[in-house]
């Protein structure tokens, strides 16, 4: 029976040494020091950086062009809700350009000719809102683009 | 009475600020005349015409950049027809002389020229051929650092 108590005891002993020796891991980026035994190494690569624009938002001349055209062209071709939402992000792109260039003397462009392309995505957006026919996705979509044009 | 003053000293400065906007663009007297005869769409056809050439030449030859401001005018306003239908004879034929404007604009190549060619493809109060012609001159378009 003391044997029995004793290597009851014992193993107990064993058991609270051995939790005792294995420290709690820190957690990466808790700002703790990493325990050695909780850092996997890995073989990292960084990946690049996706930088490549939204064509709604990269205001180079050849780009507004492209997709004024394009977004002109498909709304008159197809007139739906979702042309007519990408021909107003391409309005406000226009208005963005001429924003961006109007301290420029020699272009000569006014704050009305901003607010027209503005005034012009915005009746865009307005009419997707308002359009029956639209789905959900689209409407949340114009009304973002309006958000996005007033802090233009 | 003193608030009174001081709204339209406000208004005053705030009209004075958005008129320094505004370009003061002073015609010389010949492209004046081709641009009043121009300005009128009741005018002839023929004498509308000769005032294109006129202005044609005053800019490719004479390098009179006035031309350019009088076309962009010519352009966002007068030739702007709101209730352009190709069936009507008249709006048609003005068409014709717009398209002849925007064919000066492409020769300039001049960025001022920007809002009232965008005007044309957005608006399409034009025929598809004016259309086109202002689609290649915003092409044309030499900016400074583009």
């Amino acid at each position: 029976m003391k044997k029995l108590f004793l290597s009851i005891l014992f193993m107990s002993a064993l058991g609270i040494a051995l939790v005792s020796c294995g420290g709690t891991a820190v957690k990466p980026g808790d700002g703790g020091q990493t325990n050695s035994a909780a850092v996997v190494k890995t073989n990292a690569v960084v990946q690049p950086q996706n930088t490549v624009k939204d064509k709604f938002d990269d205001t180079a001349y050849k780009n507004v062009i492209a997709v004024l055209k394009a977004a002109l062209n498909a709304e008159k071709s197809n007139p739906t809700a979702l042309t007519k939402l990408d021909s107003g992000k391409a309005l406000a792109l226009v208005a963005k350009f001429l924003k961006e260039n109007i301290k420029e003397p020699k272009y000569g462009f006014t704050p009305e000719d901003i607010e027209t392309y503005k005034g012009a995505a915005l009746k865009k957006f307005k009419d997707v809102v308002s359009d029956p026919t639209a789905g959900k996705e689209t409407k949340e979509k114009a009304n973002v683009e309006m958000t996005k044009l007033n802090n233009l | 009475m003193v608030r009174v003053f001081t709204a339209v000293f406000l208004a005053l400065l705030t009209v004075s600020a958005f008129a320094g906007d505004k370009l003061d663009v002073k015609l010389t007297d010949a492209v004046n005349q081709a641009y009043r005869t121009l300005l009128d769409l009741n005018n002839p056809v023929s004498e509308r015409k000769k005032a294109v050439a006129y202005l044609k030449d005053a800019y490719v030859k004479e390098n009179d950049v006035t031309v350019i401001d009088a076309i962009n005018d010519l352009l966002l306003y007068s030739y702007d027809q709101s209730k352009y239908k190709e069936e009507d004879n008249k709006s048609y034929q003005s068409d014709m002389i717009a398209l002849e404007l925007v064919n000066i604009l492409q020769i300039s190549g001049q960025p001022s020229s920007f809002p009232a060619l965008l005007n044309i493809v957005v608006k399409r109060n034009h025929a598809q051929a004016t259309i086109n012609a202002a689609w290649n001159a915003i092409k044309a378009i030499k900016w400074k650092d583009k």
